[in-house]
């Protein structure tokens, strides 16, 4: 996964601090290396190099560039190590074409090998490079135009790719090209953008055509044009508007885009309630015709399916899977017409997720699913979408996509309950009454845990090891908790079922070890009781996220995060799982970590 | 921008240390509590500085003078008796006059580094007119509640006490930037936060900068012993001056700083985080433990032990004695086997009398707060939580039950 940008316009200006600064909004994609290729003179500027955005700023001057055409990438390594020499732009052999690139090409060395035979040689350990030495062949040797190479070149790869080409044999024109990974046009008055996604230019403009697979399109100053690369007809796409404002892609005040976002919860479940929407009704109807039902989901949507599962089983009396998307093989043999897949994902690019939608809907099956992203690749394999309308996510940590993502879950739940009468009419009023007040305890349990959090981080962040222990659902929140303080904090942490915690875990157990219980006053609270007891009779040092005045539970911990009352059995995934964010967030904090960007890990997987 | 730094308050909470100083006089680590706060102004090329002085103004002009000594330009301006933020505000008024906003800085805050500065790129990155930083606070304290919405804009300022219903959690944090048209509505509002919460109201734009590290208000005795556990705990290297002395068979543990002309006698263990002022004499087989702050021309006897305490300049603490999560003021002598409980017994969390208030500290340990000057005669025992007025004088075998004024 990689960020990219490009930027065409008609007046010379400071096009490198444009590039930096929208490269910047795309760091959550890759961060490991930074490049930029202008035209200056009528020849390609490279300027390029190891490291985060800011520390290549320092090294080598890019806001300086002075331009009306310039390309820029962020990088997250996947072929090569992160080195000046596998930083993107990558060129040909005569300097004369630049390409950034977002994905994986599976051909590659079939097609380096062949050009390596050529005469062209290589820099870089990438797969990118292929590209601009391909197109430089095929200009020089076939006699094709710039345009027509890129596209007979993108038409041989094999693999992913969101790819942007700048030439000083063209210097005008961006082309750019996409297969598999995001890639959105911008439109300003004099100015026209190209990037990964959408925060990047969302100070400049909120004009936007999202593009779709197999489309090429040539971007000047002042239009664009699409075609699609295999039947070259052209596409008309007009743009839209996003409602989006520029602040929301930016952290304000707040010192992490993950702490903004754990405050933005309210406002986003707010918003999830606000907007009715008719897929809701449809959706619910075909879980509740399906004869069997998958759901689909990497990393923290994962435990929002569990929820997902749980209540579909519950409510609709179906049974229902919920998978990781990179084990779908294991279902595959079952997928058929009468099959119901349900994939959930923040960015809509999840890569396994994409893979195994498609393979489920060619043998038939409906896929209903629940995406934040509008217009991203899983909603176009979708015959029927819930959004979640968290706004743009920054934070690598998944936070408040996670909380959207469950109350999707509860809504088709209850939907579910009310078609199979599991849930009478009375009890239905009275459960959307509760979810409607979802955001206000929401916003409550930060207010009360907040600075409680951050007193505990103190001593958890000493800590290697830790465990989450929860019952039932319960358990969901308790894996959730335990994914964020490995993610950011990099403490190990395991979520287990607390009845099957002696069942192996309870050896580890020492003096001060910390367990973290999710209990809130449901009807697993006694033999919760009897697990917490045990694991203090070893030493443990609990830390229980609790409904307020829970006196039983509140007396056996050290530390008690407190749940407003009234969430205990309808929508605990919800507000119990807030608190484990903020504990997450200041213990990485305490640790001098920079949790919107922890190592190793990328915002959306787009790779398999 | 121009900085005006509010010092004049006389923070009566702190008896018996202000007696004898202002607040932001308190010196931890060598330095007082102020010059901190100048030297991280100083660092991020603010220079230009205001200080407005009011209880014991003369201490910290005498001090700081025109501030050369730490590359700043510091003028000053005095709130006189008067006590309220507000007064002090417009004792700046004349000094800011030209600009379009400064920054505010309340002059008894330790905080991490950083908070300036963050406080500074949200003022410029959200475009907002005015910016103030907020921090975490536990569920104790009075401080002024603030709200924000979710993009990190204020909402209102200056919400009184922490309620169930509060839907905030955030503090302000003493450092702020703030318009200069915004006196007129100070002076109508009578306070800051309600001219701020005028100027929202009114439809301003005032962003939040979320502070999420360490930040202490020295507001009550206690605080003084956090805020030099906190200073310590950011010291990364040891440092040990010309001319000390270090005897034979001293042990040195974790980080430990001695400035010049000290000695160290034979036997001592120094139990790191810790600071040694110049010109001290630590005597033979003393026990130092951790996050201690020892200030200049101190003494130290034999065989006594001190623990997460702050001793400021002159003290002298005779053999036998034991000092635990204690402040000392200037030039107290303790006689020979003086004890300072820290805990209660049974363990229970300690309370200290406030200005009349008994009020609770959140801590099992603390140990007592001693004006300057005192003397303490021979086996003074002293129990925790209480304190002793400057310029007391406690006879042989006394024990302090009570605070003593």
């Amino acid at each position: 996964m990689c960020g990219i940008v490009g930027i065409v316009q008609q007046k010379k200006t400071k096009i490198g601090k444009d590039i930096v600064d929208a490269l910047t909004r795309l760091e959550y994609r890759g961060y490991d290396s930074v490049g930029i290729a202008s035209i200056s003179n009528g020849k390609i500027l490279i300027t390029k190099d190891e490291g985060k955005i800011a520390e290549v700023v320092e090294k080598v001057n890019i806001g300086n560039i002075i331009g009306k055409i310039a390309i820029g990438h962020t990088r997250w390594a996947t072929h090569g190590p992160p080195s000046k020499e596998n930083a993107h732009p990558h060129t040909d052999c005569s300097g004369e074409i630049s390409v950034i690139h977002n994905g994986i090409i599976e051909n590659f060395q079939q097609l380096k090998e062949e050009l390596v035979n050529q005469g062209h040689v290589f820099q870089s350990d990438t797969d990118t490079e292929i590209i601009p030495h391909m197109i430089e062949h095929l200009i020089k040797k076939n006699g094709l135009t710039l345009k027509d190479a890129i596209i007979q070149t993108v038409k041989r790869i094999e693999g992913t790719f969101a790819i942007c080409v700048v030439s000083n044999l063209d210097p005008d024109k961006i082309y750019c090209a996409k297969r598999d990974s995001p890639l959105v046009i911008g439109i300003n008055s004099d100015r026209m953008f190209c990037a990964s996604d959408i925060p990047a230019f969302l100070t400049q403009t909120r004009k936007v055509v999202l593009l779709h697979d197999e489309e090429f399109v040539t971007l000047s100053y002042d239009g664009y044009e699409i075609i699609n690369f295999n039947t070259m007809k052209e596409v008309i796409r007009k743009p839209h508007i996003v409602s989006w404002k520029p602040e929301m892609a930016q952290k304000a005040g707040f010192p992490h885009f993950m702490l903004k976002e754990i405050h933005e919860q309210p406002n986003s479940l707010a918003d999830y309630i606000r907007i009715k929407q008719p897929s809701l009704s449809k959706i619910t109807e075909k879980l509740y015709n399906a004869k069997k039902i998958f759901l689909l989901a990497a990393g923290t949507a994962h435990y929002s399916t569990l929820t997902g599962e749980q209540l579909i089983r519950k409510y609709a009396e179906k049974p229902a899977t919920s998978i990781i998307s990179s084990e779908y093989e294991s279902i595959s043999s079952l997928i058929d017409e009468d099959t119901v897949i349900l994939p959930v994902s923040q960015s809509g690019e999840t890569m396994d997720t994409i893979m195994a939608i498609k393979h489920a809907k060619d043998l038939g099956a409906t896929i209903l699913s629940a995406v934040n992203v509008i217009g991203s690749t899983i909603t176009r394999y979708s015959d029927e979408v819930l959004y979640l309308y968290a706004g743009p996510e920054i934070g690598v940590a998944a936070t408040k996509t996670y909380t959207a993502q469950t109350i999707s879950m509860w809504d088709i739940g209850l939907e579910l309950g009310k078609i199979s009468g599991k849930i009478n009419n009375a009890e239905y009023t009275e459960a959307r009454e509760l979810f409607n007040k979802i955001p206000s305890v929401v916003k409550q349990t930060i207010v009360r845990n907040e600075a409680r959090t951050n007193h505990i981080a103190s001593w958890f962040a000493k800590k290697n090891s830790s465990f989450y222990l929860g019952r039932n659902l319960n358990l969901q929140t308790a894996k959730e908790g335990a994914l964020k303080m490995k993610e950011i904090a990099y403490i190990h942490s395991e979520a287990y079922p607390a009845g099957e915690s002696k069942h192996g875990p309870i050896a580890l157990v020492e003096e001060d070890y910390p367990i973290v219980f999710v209990t809130p006053n449901d009807q697993s609270h006694k033999r919760i009781i009897s697990n917490i007891m045990e694991m203090k009779a070893r030493g443990a040092t609990a830390i229980a996220v609790l409904e307020e005045g829970d006196k039983e539970i509140g007396e056996l911990a050290k530390w008690k995060l407190e749940i407003p009352k009234g969430c205990s059995e309808m929508f605990a995934t919800i507000p119990y799982v807030v608190p484990l964010q903020l504990l997450a967030y200041y213990t990485a904090t305490r640790k001098g970590l920079d949790c919107d960007r922890p190592r190793s890990l990328a915002k959306a997987v787009t790779v398999l | 921008m121009k900085v005006v730094i509010l010092a004049g308050g006389k923070g009566s909470d702190l008896f018996p240390l202000t007696q004898t100083r202002p607040k932001p006089m308190i010196t931890l680590l060598g330095k007082p509590i102020l010059q901190y706060l100048i030297e991280e102004l100083k660092e991020i090329g603010l220079t230009d500085i205001l200080i407005v002085t009011g209880y014991l103004g003369e201490q910290i002009r005498n001090y700081f003078k025109k501030g050369s000594d730490l590359g700043v330009c510091i003028q000053y301006a005095n709130q006189g008796e008067e006590e309220r933020i507000e007064s002090a505000l417009l004792a700046s008024e004349e000094y800011v006059r030209n600009e379009s906003e400064f920054l505010l800085l309340f002059g008894d805050i330790v905080s991490e580094q950083g908070l300036i500065q963050r406080t500074l790129n949200a003022f410029e990155n959200t475009q907002a007119d005015m910016t103030m930083a907020l921090t975490l606070k536990g569920d104790t304290g009075d401080f002024g509640i603030v709200e924000i919405d979710s993009m990190g804009m204020v909402k209102k300022a200056g919400i009184k006490k922490a309620d169930l219903t509060s839907m905030s959690n955030y503090v302000d944090a003493g450092c702020f930037v703030i318009r200069t048209d915004i006196f007129d509505e100070i002076r109508k509002e009578k306070s800051l936060s309600s001219a701020i919460n005028n100027r929202i109201e009114k439809g301003a734009k005032v962003a939040a900068a979320i502070w999420e590290k360490e930040w202490i208000d020295i507001g009550k005795p206690w605080n003084i012993i956090e805020a030099n556990r906190l200073l310590l705990s950011k010291v990364e290297e040891s440092r040990i001056s010309k001319n000390v002395v270090i005897g034979p068979n001293v042990e040195l543990k974790n980080v430990v700083i001695i400035e010049e002309n000290t000695e160290i006698g034979s036997g001592t263990v120094l139990n790191g985080p810790l600071y040694i002022g110049p010109n001290t004499y630590i005597g033979n087989n003393a026990l130092i433990r951790d996050h201690c702050s020892i200030d200049k021309n101190s003494l130290i006897g034999f065989g006594s032990e001190i623990k997460n305490s702050v001793l400021f300049k002159g003290v002298k603490i005779y053999r036998l004695c034991y000092i635990g999560d204690s402040v000392i003021g200037q030039n107290t002598v303790f006689s020979s086997g003086v004890i300072t409980v820290n805990t209660e017994t049974p363990n229970a969390e300690i309370e200290m009398n406030i200005n009349g208030e008994i009020i609770k500290t959140g801590l099992r340990k603390l140990g007592a707060i001693i004006g300057d000057d005192c003397e303490l005669g021979v086996n003074t025992m002293i129990f925790p939580g209480r304190k002793i007025a400057s310029k007391s004088i406690i006879t042989p075998g006394t024990t302090i039950k009570e605070d003593y004024e």
